[in-house]
């Protein structure tokens, strides 16, 4: 990193105009500035005073430090231990659907149509809805006593389910909502995308004798890679840090089923006031959330990526 | 696009300072007031009382908030509390005032009320609720007590007489039984509505308490582990899985949309049922079930006025308590919103403008609150844990009630 | 021809998927109390009740909300949008010492969850030097704490943006950048003149997404609007008002939720021709 062979030439054009300046390297400086004076005053310090925190007893009135104790208690916490594997589980079963769905809605309304216009603002509409109110519409879906689904079932000769309250069925009932409801996001980031990818290379493949489905394999998909790899990080984070619908649809239950390690920090910093116990989980969900992403992005090559740019 | 930025610039310039330009006069007071709960018709009950009070008092001012039930006015409060501005008034419950009283985010207002024109008039279980280590720390404005809600329709349909609902758990398992109506294996009209998860499971309490059981001694002490919990425990399971439809008690409870014929609710929650033309003259309400030889009893939360511990004028706030407990402001509560009176010499006035109010006065009079301890929240999970472990058939009550018991021991030390 | 097929009913499959919860939406909220209780839920309002809308919309001052959450949302957005490619922009196109660490640490902003850094963030605002009263260190006054600023400052931060643009920037042809350097650009020159003008589908969707974010949020104004009189509430702190204790008025909550979901809809729509303008008119970078 940090070469300066090709910044070079670039500098002397710079320095023309501002002579204080030297080097690409200052301008990507003055270029990320702006960004990292907010970063730093809203997430980072922030992000610090959460960290310090996860060694104290901060809770109503009282904080001290107290060492590593808020994390040899998560060890034995077992509504965290729980909410540990329900937050994997979440994620990978919301991650692996969302990614096929989500590119298979893009390509589905990627068409020069008008009426693409309005399936798309349709498509679009569950992400764009608050948590909240989506819940609310779920859970009036799920519920067992006079919600549809279970009036489909019974109008079909079944006996009908108890879903959000049957202890294995609410986390996938979970997932599903979620799914549901990030279509819409993979779907807009692929939409754009897809708009980068050269109508040449299409045209080269088909006259090669490539279908549909052999265009999209061999043009788009290595094409759209890094939007992919954004994806895949972003949606790994998001469905990490899942809460809203844990919050509304099942408070964790039936007996922590559902609990997320989001919904395990809420609770105890606001309904119990342990905010130096929480802030320890938050800080294992960092570390977690970190090496995933850390894998992805690895594993994608997407931190190599500027390789003979600079 | 460079339209839309000058709009939007002009915008910036315009109103950012708007937010800041909300300075009172100096002369005057003024209180900031924080209250749990932000339906409508409540918070026009309040601004109306905050005009009404500033009219008689002038020299100070109360600027008025609110926010919605459990973790959103927790978060509020402790944003404020940690930044060291928390407000001179709040509006909350039973369960804030241990933990809120030793964070010394409320101040004792003993010394006021010993004066109070009105401090033999409140109900002694009302005050008890907002006093913590002999110091008095809330007034009660509100009370919320669970009645036992039945359909006289129902009742008569199943040829059960609709005057004279169940008093003890053996006639409540037997109507149950005879209430529920079911096509196969699905409960279409549940005989008796419990909820199967609950943000804070209350109807257990009140089995609880019907049975003579308290959670906590006469020191603050945890007694959870006993005997009259694993009876309600094993009374409850022998029936509710034929009887009930699965719901939450956040969310609407199935004798609500009708398809329940009796269950135990938060009063407030059957208003919007009284109201609808449908079901106003089918429903009954009394005291809950209790053992066969204990007493009815049941829950009962309120929601009291305390003054903050950063508040400079704790007189001023005390001024607005009491005018928010005078009679005619606590007849209006009754009158409007359907509240329960919290004063004795008001009983009788209330119970002749409705003819349910005295059996809601009678929940108020014979109803226990959350636990008045620095360990309430940690309760409240752990309680919802047991309950649910045993509803689900994880554990024996004995079992479960040992492993609560253990549980909160460890999370108070 | 089949693959013609196949993608109609794909498309109609999503179009089911996502549009049924809606309709079901637009139905309750146009319908009575009485028959949302009634014993036989119908999926179809009978009667008819519009009335609902204008009902949910006075229960409080909704214009004042709309235009609060469409400020905080709308500035957010465009103040965040700009900084965010020029970051995303030397993220991706130029290499300088201690890169790779500082766009981890970009990436470690979003790991962290908001609830936790809710109260140190509030002290923060409190604390904001020169601002509501306060003096050069922050003590005295109330600081951002219910200002408009205050709601909006915390969004221009968010690093979702600034990975989100370097990915995408990482798409476009190196060459771009060479014919810069040829033609005597500097970096900024070549941001401003070259990169940005082929953002637009990046920061169309971009927009959409700050947008939503911004517009949805509920517990940052829960915690940073005290002052109550309606002055800063925004729209989602008011959509918890249709409930009390026991009850949800879902008729006038779905009424207003559709209103407020209407609002991004706007948004979405009139930001679409940018990301999908590759469609019509060939594609952006040939």
């Amino acid at each position: 990193m940090g070469t300066f062979r090709h910044g070079i030439q670039t500098n002397i054009d710079v320095k023309k105009r501002i002579p204080f300046l030297t080097g690409d390297a200052v301008s990507a400086y003055l270029l990320i500035l702006p960004f990292f004076v907010f970063f730093f005053l809203f997430v980072l310090s922030p992000l610090l005073r959460n960290f310090l925190n996860s060694f104290t007893n901060d809770s109503l009135g009282v904080k001290e430090f107290i060492g590593f104790r808020n994390y040899e208690k998560l060890l034995r916490d077992r509504s965290f231990l729980r909410s540990v594997l329900n937050t994997f589980t979440f994620a990978l079963f919301s991650i692996v659907p969302l990614m096929v769905l989500g590119f298979a809605a893009a390509l589905s309304v990627n068409r020069p149509k008008k009426a693409m216009y309005a399936a798309r603002a349709v498509l679009m509409y569950p992400y764009v809805a608050s948590m909240v109110s989506v819940s609310m519409i779920w859970l009036y879906l799920f519920d067992p006593g006079s919600g549809l689904f279970n009036k489909v079932l019974w109008m079909a000769g079944f006996s009908g389910s108890d879903w959000l309250f049957d202890e294995k069925l609410a986390l996938p009932c979970l997932i599903v909502v979620n799914v549901w409801k990030m279509i819409g996001y993979v779907m807009i980031l692929y939409l754009a995308a897809l708009q980068g990818v050269p109508q040449s290379q299409y045209d080269a493949a088909v006259v090669d004798g490539a279908g549909f489905l052999g265009a999209t394999w061999h043009v788009t998909l290595p094409a759209i890679r890094p939007v992919s790899f954004f994806l895949l990080a972003t949606l790994s984070i998001e469905c990490f840090k899942t809460f809203e619908q844990v919050r509304i649809m099942t408070n964790g239950g039936p007996l922590d089923a559902t609990t997320t390690i989001t919904h395990q920090i809420y609770m105890r910093a606001f309904s119990e006031f342990k905010m130096g116990y929480a802030s320890a989980m938050s800080v294992v969900l960092f570390l977690m959330v970190f090496v995933v992403t850390l894998l992805n992005l690895k594993f994608g090559g997407q931190l190599e990526e500027d390789r003979g740019n600079g | 696009m460079k339209r839309i930025l000058t709009i939007f610039l002009i915008l910036i310039l315009a109103f950012l300072p708007v937010g800041c330009a909300q300075k009172s006069p100096a002369q005057d007071i003024t209180l900031k007031f924080v209250r749990i709960g932000n339906d409508a018709a409540e918070a026009e009950y309040w601004k109306g009382l905050i005009t009404r009070f500033e009219a008689k008092t002038p020299g100070i001012r109360i600027q008025y908030d609110d926010a919605a039930i459990g973790e959103p006015m927790e978060t509020k409060l402790n944003s404020m509390f940690s930044a060291g501005m928390g407000p001179d008034l709040i509006g909350h419950g039973i369960m804030s005032v241990a933990a809120r009283a030793v964070a010394k985010n409320y101040q004792p207002i003993t010394k006021y009320f010993s004066t109070w024109e009105g401090k033999d008039d409140i109900m002694p279980s009302v005050l008890a609720n907002g006093t913590y280590n002999k110091e008095v720390y809330g007034l009660a404005y509100s009370t919320t007590p669970f009645v036992f809600a039945y359909r006289k329709d129902l009742f008569a349909a199943a040829g059960l007489d609709p005057e004279s609902p169940p008093k003890t758990w053996a006639e409540l398992k037997e109507y149950a039984e005879k209430l529920t109506v079911k096509e196969g294996d699905r409960i279409v009209t549940s005989g008796f509505s419990f909820p199967k998860s609950a943000g804070n499971f209350v109807e257990f309490d009140c089995f609880v308490f019907g049975n003579g059981g308290r959670y906590y001694d006469a020191d603050g002490k945890p007694t959870i582990d006993t005997p009259e919990k694993a009876e309600a425990f094993r009374f409850l399971s022998s029936f509710l899985n034929e009887v009930s439809i699965p719901f939450s008690n956040t969310e609407v409870n199935p004798f609500v949309n009708g398809s329940a014929a009796m269950t135990l609710i938060n009063n407030v929650a059957l208003t919007g049922m009284l109201k609808n033309e449908e079901y106003k003259d089918k429903i009954g309400i009394a005291l809950p079930p209790s053992n066969e030889g204990k007493a009815q009893e049941t829950f009962a939360g309120c929601n009291m006025l305390f003054v903050g511990g950063d508040c400079k004028n704790p007189d001023a706030a005390f001024q607005f308590i009491a005018f928010a407990l005078t009679n005619e402001e606590v007849m209006k509560r009754a009158t409007d919103l359907n509240i329960p009176v919290t004063r004795q010499s008001q009983v009788e006035a209330f119970t002749a403008l409705n003819p349910m109010n005295a059996v809601r006065a009678a929940c108020v009079a014979n109803g226990t609150g959350m636990p008045r301890t620095t360990w309430a929240a940690s309760f409240q999970k752990i309680r919802n844990t047991m309950v649910q472990e045993v509803l689900y058939g994880k554990t024996t009550p004995e079992d479960a009630l040992k492993n609560a018991q253990q549980a909160l021991l460890d999370e108070i030390e | 021809m089949t693959g013609r097929v196949a993608g109609f009913f794909l498309l109609m499959f999503f179009l089911l998927a996502a549009g049924i919860p809606f309709l079901i939406m637009l139905s309750v909220s146009l319908q009575s109390m009485e028959q949302i209780y009634s014993p036989s839920l119908a999926l179809l309002p009978n009667p008819v009740r519009f009335s609902n809308y204008p009902d949910a919309m006075s229960n409080g001052n909704w214009t004042r909300y709309l235009f609060n959450s469409a400020y905080v949302a709308g500035m957010s957005t465009v103040l965040s949008l700009f900084i965010n490619a020029m970051t995303g922009y030397a993220f991706a196109r130029i290499a300088f010492p201690l890169k790779r660490p500082l766009f981890v640490l970009i990436l470690a902003g979003m790991m962290i969850p908001p609830q936790v850094t809710l109260v140190p963030l509030f002290i923060q605002m409190k604390q904001f030097p020169l601002a509501g009263g306060n003096n050069l260190f922050g003590a005295g006054g109330t600081g951002l704490v219910d200002t408009y600023a205050g709601l909006i400052l915390p969004y221009i931060a968010g690093s979702f943006g600034v990975f989100m643009c370097r990915q995408f920037y990482l798409m476009f042809p190196k060459e771009l950048d060479e014919a810069a350097k040829m033609d005597g650009c500097g970096r900024f020159r070549t941001f401003l003149s070259i990169y940005l003008p082929l953002s637009a589908p990046i920061l169309g969707a971009l927009a959409v997404l700050k947008f939503t974010a911004a517009w949805n949020e509920y517990t940052w104004p829960l915690v940073m609007t005290n002052a109550g009189a309606d002055t800063l509430t925004t729209v989602q702190l008011a959509l918890t008002r249709f409930r009390n204790e026991g009850e949800i008025f879902w008729n006038q909550l779905m009424a207003a939720t559709m209103v407020s979901s209407l609002a991004i809809l706007v948004v979405f729509l009139s930001m679409q021709k940018y990301f999908v303008a590759g469609i019509l008119s060939g594609s952006v970078k040939e």
